[in-house]
């Protein structure tokens, strides 16, 4: 067998150490990522729109139009008019230039508060499933006192208390604080799920038998194996808060007009339905595409999760219940992505779940 | 079973008093307050405001407004010989304000009690309020959740027997997308075409003789025929569409899931192996058994749809209860906020014992204890 093998080695002249190279796992999830066109497709879509939301400025200046300067003689210009490529507003500003400015703010509140939802989740979900007991109950009572209200209405609730402590009309930092504080429940549920069953594995156990302390183990040898999940959530957590932000601004307890949101923009519309359908049409398209991408990309993870996939299913379905509570509703397939389990460290080219299509 | 039921609705009890207390300190957060809003006008003098504030209780301490709010006051401050002077009291002193006359008996029942107040807006009691936007919402959240399921579920048995097949590619991305799009952009899209453009469909509101009477016994037979009926569901079409969309994608995806569990059982290879046809097989046998899941979705659905249905109804313009609470909220109306809040709660929570105990019901293999 080993002269056999020494032969195609020899044939084929390839050094034997050269066969044998491996890969990290981070090195096996980027070679994963560059052949998942579609992801990479929606994500390279992601990158210009932000990148092009937060260069507004640029942009504007480029093509001489401002998103604040009112013209009476030119409003309600169509799309492909001169200058104003997507045409102007019922004052007639550039429609291109609020789009822009507009996807700052939005942008800016997803992914804040999606980054203070997160934060709190992850933290709370490994300490109630490391320590369990007492804090566990607390911190689960919190989460189904806080599900039960109507999220809508807490977030009103708390974005109208923040108006009339700060005496102006709401701005971002409130709705990002509002937001983040309401969110965390569902990524805490899945952590904490996670975190029980990575608590009982050996380097766990051999941390704890080096004498590590309870943080290290948590924040240290823990949190990396929690990448996939938290990965998984934060892409949903900004798809669905671009949602969350645009029906707040509608109801008109977001982002106060003039500040451009996506959200408020098509609450202005909405009155100019006859003489600028494409008022209407952009920022909806714009929300509709970048959350639509946001989900599409959340279900791209560098690591393996449990082998049959469940974790994903659970973390979409848990992800799905609070879009639920608001009437904004998010189910994705509870098919793991192609690959799923394919690249265990272990057993390479294994296909041990059931629904995974491994690429042959 | 009835064991079960009574010890989830012990275990509500604790989660119910955190929203209370939840949505009481949020609400008291705000500066101004009840007061300012009662008394907003240029001519109140500091004495008439503070007058308010102590008719109203504001200026006990927050523990014992949040008492008074929560079981009332009527056994706080009570009048024992008749004269509407209080005479005899509890945690509350007699004489308030130190002007050396008893206060006025308590009149107050507290939310336990389904007094929630009276608007600050409208100036009538809250429950009454709330009594008359329910069946609005009861109609559109109904109508919507027929919708979604009359839908939803054929969408699902048909992709998970054809899997992997165009139809359930096609239904997979439309679940996607529709999930991405904002349902208020939807629902404006839909009135600027068949509201505006083509003038098929009303913009909004709700019917002055809604479907829901037709629904009662002894309805009114003259308002239940045809033309009438039709021009009450014409409001319905549009918000039933917007607010039942989303739960179409849901439903299916959730069906299809639970179908494709059910279709590698043996029963029903056995189904298939004594000849039945390939329908009887899929409806017969697989979806009645894949549909029992969908019961422990059911309730936290109903009030989903209930509760989520604020968005839909300011669209267009539909009286319910979401409406509602969104209208309080801009216009500081605390006493409705709370009460449209803690309604949705209650719902919400008893949504889910509902679904538990309907999972019991349909499916005996489930046992609880």
């Amino acid at each position: 067998m080993a002269t056999h093998a020494q032969a195609v080695v020899t044939k084929l002249d390839v050094q034997p150490k050269e066969v044998h190279v491996s890969r990290s796992l981070t090195q096996m999830a980027l070679r994963r990522l560059r052949h998942d066109y579609l992801t990479l497709i929606a994500l390279s879509i992601i990158i210009v729109i932000t990148a092009l939301s937060f260069a507004a400025p640029l942009v504007t200046n480029v093509l001489g139009v401002s998103p604040t300067r009112t013209q009476t003689d030119k409003t309600f210009l169509p799309p492909g008019s001169p200058v104003h490529i997507f045409g102007t507003d019922d004052l007639g500003r550039d429609h291109l230039a609020r789009l822009l400015y507009a996807g700052q703010i939005s942008l800016k509140i997803a992914f804040s508060a999606a980054a203070l939802s997160l934060t709190i989740g992850v933290a709370l979900g490994i300490i109630t499933g490391y320590y369990g007991g007492v804090i566990d109950d607390m911190i689960n009572w919190l989460i189904a006192t806080l599900t039960s209200v109507p999220i809508l209405f807490l977030l009103l609730i708390i974005s109208s208390v923040l108006r009339s402590l700060s005496d102006a009309p709401p701005s971002d930092v409130t709705l990002i604080i509002a937001l983040g504080f309401i969110g965390w429940t569902g990524t805490t549920r899945i952590v904490r799920g996670e975190t029980l069953s990575l608590r009982e594995r050996e380097y766990v156990l051999s941390a704890r038998a080096v004498g590590a302390s309870s943080w290290r183990i948590m924040f240290v040898h823990m949190l990396p194996n929690l990448i996939s999940v938290i990965i998984i959530t934060l892409a949903i957590d900004i798809g669905s808060l671009i949602l969350v932000e645009a029906a707040l601004s509608f109801l008109g307890l977001g982002v106060m007009p003039p500040t451009p949101s996506w959200g408020n923009m098509l609450s202005n519309s909405q009155t100019f339905f006859n003489k600028g359908v494409w008022l209407v049409i952009f920022p909806g398209l714009l929300i509709f595409i970048t959350v639509l991408l946001h989900v599409r990309d959340g279900r791209w993870h560098p690591r393996r999760l449990r082998s049959d996939g469940t974790q994903l299913r659970e973390t979409l379905r848990e992800k799905g219940k609070g879009l639920r509570k608001i009437g904004l509703h998010l189910v994705l397939s509870p098919r793991p992505p192609i690959g799923t389990d394919c690249a265990d460290r272990f057993h390479p080219g294994a296909c041990r779940c059931a629904g995974c299509l491994c690429p042959s | 079973m009835v064991k079960y039921v009574l010890r989830r609705l012990i275990q509500a009890i604790p989660t119910l008093f955190g929203i209370t207390v939840l949505v009481y300190l949020l609400m008291s957060l705000a500066p101004g307050g009840p007061a300012k809003a009662l008394t907003f006008s240029a001519n109140t003098t500091p004495q008439q405001v503070a007058r308010v504030e102590a008719a109203l209780g504001l200026n006990d301490p927050l523990p014992i407004q949040y008492l008074r709010w929560l079981l009332g006051d009527d056994w706080m401050r009570w009048d024992t010989d008749g004269d509407n002077i209080a005479d005899a009291s509890f945690i509350l002193p007699l004489d308030a304000d130190g002007d050396g006359v008893n206060e006025a008996p308590g009149t107050r029942q507290g939310i336990i009690r389904g007094d929630f107040g009276r608007s600050f807006f409208y100036r009538r009691p809250v429950s009454e309020m709330i009594g008359e936007r329910v069946a609005a919402t009861l109609e559109l959240g109904l109508s919507a959740l027929t919708f979604a399921l009359l839908i939803g579920v054929p969408i699902g048995i048909f992709a998970a027997v054809r899997k992997g097949g165009a139809f359930d590619n096609v239904t997979r991305v439309a679940a996607v997308v529709t999930n991405a799009i904002p349902n208020f952009w939807i629902g404006l899209i839909l009135i600027l075409i068949f509201g505006s453009a083509l003038g098929w469909l009303p913009m909004g509101g709700r019917a002055d003789n809604p479907v829901a009477q037709c629904l009662v016994p002894n309805a009114p037979a003259d308002l239940c025929h045809y033309p009438y009926i039709y021009e009450r569901l014409e409001y319905l079409i549009l918000p039933t569409f917007v607010l039942g969309m989303g739960a179409v994608a849901v439903w299916s995806r959730f069906m299809r899931a639970s179908m494709l569990e059910v279709i590698n059982q043996d029963y029903m290879r056995t189904a298939k192996a004594k000849g039945l046809s390939n329908r009887n097989v899929w409806f017969g046998h697989g979806a009645r058994n894949a549909m029992i899941p969908l019961a422990t979705f059911l309730g936290p659905a109903i009030t989903g749809l209930l509760s989520g249905a604020a968005i839909t109804e300011t669209i267009f313009s539909w009286p319910g209860l979401g409406r509602f609470g969104v209208q309080a909220v801009t216009s500081q109306d605390y006493p409705v906020v709370m009460a449209v809040v803690i309604v949705g709660a209650v719902s919400t929570i008893l949504g889910f014992i509902l679904s538990d105990i309907l999972y019991a019901i349909i499916d005996p293999r489930i046992r609880f204890d």
